[in-house]
């Protein structure tokens, strides 16, 4: 009988864990991207959410809503390169134990390894981020380079403009943790 | 263009007030070089011009652009535009080693002074463009017609009539088409690529796109977040004669802070054995005009910010300093700022201030003008102009003019 209370108290536990960190504010997420020259090429999107277990803080970005400020590009980004509607998140898997959590009031920075899910594919991948801590708000940002070959997506072309397969993705949000 | 008054045979210094200020406010040349470009996170120009910083002939990554982003698409989502790459819309397709451009630009002007109203029709613009890329080297020429005006870019020498190449270069691009040797007439490397050519920072400065172009050879960086380009300038061949040919450089380098801010330092510094007339202010006779050893500088800042949503500001402020024999240093300064809205796609409402102090008189002018890309490669505008002229021994002449125009490209 207690060995069911406890379980029965975990179970009820966990949507708690679950819920335990949570975004305030808008959150933006995107990516960097360059061509030949000068050319540069930004995505971004404010859609982001987390899920905290308690071990795995997992970022998820819904990539539907990634914007370059053309919006045929943005057409060809989902449906040509991205394929949304078969992938559609982004998703970093990033262990609280990698973290160096500041304490409050304090910064922390750092690099730690994580696992990035994209267009069907998951690499191991190094996040540089940077944690500013209030109370219990927690300001990241974090930064990932990939190679959008080693996620199957094609490298993009467009009348001849043709954008270099290395890009940067990163997020920055606000985040609580009870 | 009113550079060219009075250059290309370098006498006769004496023209009517009026007639200055006619061709002063004869905007031309001002197809397809839009700053306000950097709404769409563009702070670089390579991808959609030839000349890698910024004007004139499309590449066929602008041609797309220019299906896309510019015009009113009546109801057509942009995400459903299809973009065709060749000209006469689509209908002549091109190899992805040519480009070829074709624009045709004509105005009614109407300008008030206190000495009257005139009006008259102008063909700005009637140039055919070309381009060739062969593995890293590139050229590109231009060879258009104007029945008056732009006589420095002329390549006849005709009262009137003239054919006119404002621009013929060739280089290599290297470093992934970051690093680029050019050579031949160029546009001048220096400040805002505006299109308003006759706006006093482009006129004062004589870095217009219109006829204001150079010999030389000029080398670009064209690089993530930093754009560059440096000339050597060897003068004007198209001037007849060689005493009124400008020799020195030009140059900026431009950082671009964000997709939507973008700062630049530009500098120039010429000399000829006899100056050339100036008419940014055509109410001041210019004491430089025919003056031994002409020695002219500018050197300023330009930005360009993309505020949010539609509204894009453009800015350049500039010093100006000329001396000459005899003549003494002349210091002066002009600056420009400008306010694009786009209402909604294609419909741009353009508010412009600008100022300008040489030979010891100040001008100032606002400009209100409306463009409307009203369909693919095609364009309307109209600018009005109202200016006060600084006069020697104080005061000013207004001036107001009315500038309509339809503008096609293909």
């Amino acid at each position: 009988m207690p060995r069911r209370a406890s379980l029965l108290a975990l179970l009820l536990a966990l949507p708690l864990l679950a819920a335990a960190t949570r975004v305030t504010g808008e959150p933006t997420a995107g990516f960097h991207g360059r061509g030949p020259g000068g050319f540069s090429l930004n995505g971004t999107t404010h859609q982001l959410r987390i899920d905290d277990d308690g071990t795995t803080l997992k970022v998820v970005v819904p990539l539907a809503g990634l914007e370059t400020g053309i919006s045929l590009r943005d057409r060809h980004m989902r449906e040509r390169y991205l394929e949304v509607d078969k992938y559609p998140d982004a998703v970093l898997e990033l262990p609280w134990s990698a973290l160096k959590l500041p304490g409050d009031g304090q910064t922390s920075e750092g690099t730690a390894p994580a696992k990035m899910s994209l267009h069907g594919k998951s690499h191991e991948v190094q996040v540089r981020y940077r944690v500013v801590r209030t109370g219990n708000r927690y300001q990241v940002t974090g930064n990932v380079p990939l190679t959008i070959t080693d996620y199957g997506i094609d490298i993009p072309s467009y009348f001849g403009v043709t954008v270099q397969p290395d890009v940067e993705a990163s997020a920055s949000f606000t985040a609580e943790r009870a | 263009m009113s550079l060219s008054l009075g250059a290309r045979s370098a006498h006769g210094p004496a023209l009517l007030p009026l007639a200055l200020l006619l061709a002063l406010t004869m905007p031309a040349a001002r197809a397809h070089a839009y700053p306000w470009m950097i709404q769409h996170g563009y702070t670089n120009c390579s991808a959609c011009h030839v000349d890698p910083s910024g004007f004139g002939l499309l590449t066929e990554y602008g041609r797309a652009q220019a299906q896309i982003v510019l015009p009113t698409l009546w109801g057509k989502k942009p995400e459903d535009v299809e973009p065709t790459t060749g000209i006469v819309y689509g209908a002549v397709p091109l190899p992805s080693w040519l480009d070829v451009g074709l624009s045709l630009r004509g105005a009614v002007l109407s300008t008030t002074t206190s000495q009257g109203t005139s009006w008259r029709d102008i063909l700005m613009i009637a140039d055919l463009r070309a381009g060739v890329t062969a593995g890293p080297f590139i050229a590109s020429a231009s060879i258009g017609y104007v029945p008056t005006g732009a006589t420095l870019a002329a390549i006849t020498n005709q009262q009137r009539d003239n054919i006119v190449s404002r621009e013929h270069w060739l280089g290599v691009r290297l470093v992934d088409q970051k690093l680029y040797i050019l050579g031949g007439r160029m546009n001048l490397p220096f400040g805002l690529r505006n299109v308003e050519h006759n706006a006093f920072v482009r006129s004062a400065t004589r870095t217009d796109t219109n006829s204001a172009q150079q010999y030389g050879a000029q080398v670009v960086w064209d690089g993530p977040g930093v754009r560059a380009g440096l000339m050597g300038i060897a003068g004007n061949y198209l001037i007849d004669d060689p005493a009124y040919r400008e020799q020195g450089y030009s140059g900026y380098v431009e950082g671009a802070f964000s997709n939507a801010f973008t700062l630049g330092l530009s500098s120039l510094v010429t000399h000829a054995d006899l100056g050339l007339s100036s008419i940014a202010n055509p109410f001041v006779h210019d004491p430089f005009f025919g003056a031994a050893d002409d020695w002219r500088q500018a050197h300023g800042l330009f930005s360009r910010w993309h505020a949010g949503g539609p509204w894009v500001l453009l800015a350049e402020a500039d010093l100006l300093v000329q001396s000459a024999s005899g003549v003494a240093r002349d210091w002066g300064g002009t600056g420009f700022l400008q306010a694009d809205f786009e209402a909604l796609q294609g419909l741009h409402f353009i508010f412009t201030g600008e100022g300008l102090h040489q030979n010891q008189v100040t001008s100032y002018g606002a400009w209100f003008s409306v463009s409307w890309f009203f369909f693919t490669y095609a364009e309307a505008r109209i600018d009005t102009t109202f200016t006060e002229f600084g006069v020697p021994g104080g005061g000013h002449e207004p001036s107001f003019s009315v500038l309509g125009q339809l503008h096609f490209s293909m």
